[in-house]
């Protein structure tokens, strides 16, 4: 069985690897940027580490959602380091099996742009199972390796 | 003999072979992914399968609208992968023979044919369904 923990991102239900989480804080504590850094939200000082907070919405092209008080922040473990992600609201664990969770690549048109999310479904909703390290382009890289 | 599923969209009528159809469903509220194909309606749950619905609007380059109560969704397969295809109405399944296909084909208002290829939806004039 795979397990992910579930939140939702401006209306998405989303899905994350447990594996992949490294913690989970109040985005009160969050840092916002005061300079438009690509693709980022500001920063998370956890512990004296400066983690990168990412824009899922500026990265998706979506209309922005505000933080407030009720918003969470993940942060995730990469292979190069830390970056979090803002939720609106973390709702907990799910399992599933292997087989039920489906690759974007499988059911859109061959052809478009490749894409390194899936999707499953739990308790019939759709979860969009995000690929963080697929998420990450080149200049979000160069940050965490900053 | 061509057995075919008709449709329309906003009057516009595409007809389906009935080869391609698994079931017709009522239009339900679909899920929207970041960063999906303009062509994409969203994707829904079909007894735990996700597919991905097409917007036929967009495909056949009409105006968009939002989802109404009285939309369909065609669920089709071509054997490898399944899909729907959002319409504003579904007509009837008609039969006809090559040569009425054929006449069909010369009139100016010809309905076209939807396929299926790549996991995508085709919109092919009636001649070139019959070239094939």
């Amino acid at each position: 069985m795979l397990e992910f923990l579930t939140f939702e991102s401006n209306e998405t239900k989303m899905a994350l690897p447990v594996e992949a989480v490294a913690s989970i804080f109040e985005a009160v504590a969050f840092h916002p940027s005061k300079i438009e850094r690509q693709g980022i939200l500001g920063d998370f000082n956890l512990h004296g580490e400066m983690i990168p907070v990412l824009n899922l919405d500026r990265h998706w092209k979506r209309e922005p959602k505000a933080i407030n008080l009720e918003s969470q922040i993940i942060v995730l473990r990469l292979n190069e380091g830390r970056i979090a992600i803002v939720a609106d609201d973390v709702k907990g664990t799910i399992k599933v099996e292997p087989e039920n969770v489906t690759n974007l690549n499988e059911i859109l048109p061959q052809g478009i742009d490749s894409n390194p999310h899936s999707l499953t479904v739990y308790e019939n909703e759709i979860y969009f199972v995000l690929d963080i390290e697929g998420l990450l382009d080149q200049k979000i890289g160069d940050l965490l390796h900053a | 003999m061509h057995e075919l599923l008709m449709l329309a969209i906003e009057g516009t009528v595409f007809a389906v072979p009935t080869s391609y159809l698994v079931e017709v469903l009522p239009a339900v509220a679909l899920s929207t992914m970041p960063l999906q194909p303009d062509f994409i309606s969203g994707v829904m749950n079909l007894r735990g399968e996700v597919l991905a619905v097409h917007d036929m609007r967009k495909h056949a380059g009409l105006a968009a609208k939002e989802i109404e109560e009285t939309d369909k969704i065609v669920v089709a397969s071509d054997g490898k992968i399944k899909l729907g295809i959002l319409v504003d109405k579904i007509e009837a399944v008609q039969r006809f023979k090559e040569e009425q296909l054929f006449a069909q084909s010369l009139s100016p208002r010809a309905f076209r044919i939807i396929e299926l290829k790549d996991r995508n939806v085709l919109i092919k004039d009636l001649q070139d369904y019959l070239d094939d």
